[in-house]
């Protein structure tokens, strides 16, 4: 017992655990997703409390579990910024995106905006700025991967990225979108747990006095004075607001968020699913918070400084000092989940991105752009496992070859450009009359470019923290382009409309209400 | 379900025809559900993201005035944070109950109305 302990073998056993029932479950899913609709979007049949379980999964990230409880312990207030961010990008999709997507859409976001925008050049742009959004935050996720593994596991950076990506493969190769869903559901259900446990037993450590739990976080903290209040991360306030308006706006224009409104039966289903979603997901917030306070006052910042410099490993030292400590059987156990369940966060948060961007190549690209002549549905999933393949295989690829560099700033990347290129994109089709081709494919280039233009410009690139020109002084001063890039978004998309008549008077936006509003002629969930 | 082209078609229709006599069109119906959802939800986010970015806005522009205590360890930021989690909670409840009482009626009838009168253009 001692020798398993001793290295790190209940994680192991944690981990392979795991991988073997989220391999069970893809051999049961494979039964259940057959078909296009039953590929793509798990045939419109899963329930809101799945879906919303499904949800939730996909904002209770390794981001929020170990990168924002490692920020809150080691810098107090600014971390929650995040949580909060993410949180607020709800309230769009909730009142705006969810319901009305569910009724207009079919397998992607472009089938949102192709209803009354049917040009090729559309569902190029739309299916192009969606790609790019999941690969930027499909190669952060598979390094982030692989620096965690040194963290978790005994193996290696590079085995880690390679054992993600073969597994996020498999998942959505023999799965498709039902097996990358239910993959979610058990990961969310374990992250949450796992969550409310370790609040409990921090709680439990400080006789459940809240109070005390604070006090001694600021007290054990490396600036007592500043530890509750702005600026101990974040050092410039106008990047934060930058950021943080990324973070609200662009969840509702993620590719992978939007799709998951299409596998429940109707627009009402949707909204109850999101509802799940959120009250799961604020309630794992909240604790991500308590747990980043905890690890600082029970572990202390300079042992999670020791580890990690960006305080990942807060939580899983913070599990191993509440379970008796190192080398203890209680300690070892309660890592070994952690560790274990922080791996199924990223499988399953990756596996979600890959089934939305098979959808994109197969559905956007090469059944509208280079249609089939017959037999297009079954082409359209053999063309999907295709694209699973090599665009796996690519990010996998990638992933390696850029592992060293500090790519975190993709993830605010893909932010960006969902708020820039796609979320103008979906609110004018859906809630504008003028809104032409032009206008959508302008909006699309406009914020995609000024996006990723602003961040190759900014410090997360060049300059001190960046990757490149590191005696350089960065051109454009923010590593968020959020405040820049959303407006030009927007702003390109109204000057494309107005430059043009098209559409004007022909009935689609009539048509488009009616469908978004009633859910006439709206996707059916297909038959068991 | 009917396809994008037949709704289409039946719009074009009606834009053309301008008002049948049997009262209110299907396109007055639709813009009429679709004004009253707009006003109702776009008038609830303006207000939601306002407060969610003002105090934002406030957080970092006062970062001074944000450690002033309300209770115990309890600040002013950390109030600013709980009230921004508060409003994401309250502003979809408050959605959902107005869908479920005041929106899903009215958007069935229009269902009901379109599957009327695409039946009865049939039936002509």
């Amino acid at each position: 017992m001692n020798n398993l302990i001793s290295h790190g073998g209940l994680r192991i056993i944690a981990f392979v655990g795991f991988i073997g029932l989220s391999l069970l479950l893809t051999g049961w899913s494979a039964r259940r997703s057959r078909g296009t609709s039953g590929f793509f979007v798990a045939g419109r049949n899963l329930s809101p409390v799945q879906n919303g379980l499904a949800l939730a999964g996909d904002f209770m990230s390794a981001g929020s579990f170990l990168g924002v409880t490692g920020l809150v312990s080691l810098f107090g207030f600014d971390g929650i910024v995040y949580q909060v961010g993410f949180i607020a990008g709800w309230i769009m999709i909730m009142l705006i995106v969810a319901e009305p997507v569910r009724n207009c859409g079919k397998y992607t976001l472009s089938d949102v905006v192709a209803i009354r925008l049917r040009s090729r050049g559309v569902r190029a742009a739309t299916s192009g700025s969606s790609l790019i959004i999941s690969l930027a935050y499909l190669l952060a996720q598979l390094v982030g991967a692989g620096a965690l593994a040194s963290l978790l596991l005994p193996i290696g950076a590079n085995a880690a990225i390679v054992l993600i990506g073969v597994l996020m493969i498999a998942y959505v190769l023999f799965g498709g979108m039902v097996a990358a869903t239910y993959v979610q559901i058990v990961k969310a259900v374990l992250v949450w747990t796992a969550g409310a446990v370790l609040v409990l037993l921090a709680l439990a450590h400080f006789s459940f006095d809240v109070g005390a739990l604070f006090n001694k976080a600021r007290l054990s903290s490396l600036h007592p004075a500043q530890y509750f209040v702005p600026g101990g991360y974040f050092k410039d306030p106008l990047d934060t607001l930058s950021l943080t308006l990324a973070l609200a706006l662009g969840t509702a224009g993620l590719p992978h968020v939007m799709t998951r409104f299409y596998t429940v039966p109707s627009a009402v289903a949707a909204r109850r699913s999101a509802k799940i979603g959120l009250i799961v997901m604020t309630s794992f917030a909240v604790m991500m918070i308590v747990l980043g306070f905890s690890a600082t006052a029970i572990v202390g910042p300079a042992a999670i400084l020791a580890t990690h410099s960006s305080g990942n490993s807060a939580i899983t030292l913070l599990a191993t000092t509440l379970g008796g400590g190192v080398g203890s059987a209680g300690g070892e156990l309660l890592l070994a989940c952690v560790s274990a369940i922080a791996f199924a966060t990223i499988l399953a948060v990756v596996s979600g991105i890959m089934i939305s961007s098979a959808s994109t190549i197969s559905h956007d690209i090469f059944s509208h752009l280079f249609p089939a002549s017959h037999d297009r549905e079954r082409r359209k999933v053999v063309i999907a496992k295709i694209a699973t393949i090599v665009f796996g295989m690519a990010a996998m690829g990638l992933a390696l070859l850029v592992k060293t560099f500090n790519v975190a700033f993709l993830v605010g990347l893909a932010f960006a450009i969902a708020a820039s290129a796609n979320l103008p994109v979906v609110l004018f089709s859906m809630y504008w009359r003028r809104f032409t081709d032009r206008g959508a494919v302008a909006a699309v280039l406009a914020g995609t470019v000024s996006s990723i233009g602003l961040v190759l410009l900014g410090p997360a690139v060049i300059g001190a923290k960046g990757i490149i020109f590191k005696d350089s002084t960065p051109p454009f001063w923010l590593s968020n382009p959020g405040l820049f890039s959303i407006p030009v978004g927007f702003i390109a998309g109204w000057i494309g409309s107005v430059t043009t008549r098209q559409n004007a008077g022909d009935g689609s936006f009539e048509a488009q209400q009616l469908r978004m509003l009633s859910g006439l002629g709206a996707e059916a969930a297909s038959e068991h | 379900m009917q396809s994008m082209e037949s709704i289409n078609a039946e719009f074009e229709r009606q834009n053309g025809t301008k008002v049948r006599s049997s009262g209110a069109s299907l396109v007055e119906k639709t813009q009429a559900l679709a004004k009253y959802r707009n006003h109702f939800v776009w008038s609830l986010l303006y207000t939601s993201l306002g407060i969610y970015f003002g105090l934002l806005i406030a957080v970092l522009e006062f970062p001074g005035a944000m450690s002033l205590s309300v209770y115990g360890e309890l600040n002013l930021g950390l109030l600013a944070v709980a009230v921004q989690f508060a409003l994401a909670i309250a502003t979809f409840w408050g959605y959902c109950a107005w869908a479920e009482h005041a929106y899903d009626p009215k958007a069935a009838e229009l269902l009901r109305s379109a599957f009327a009168q695409t039946e009865g253009d049939r039936h002509e």
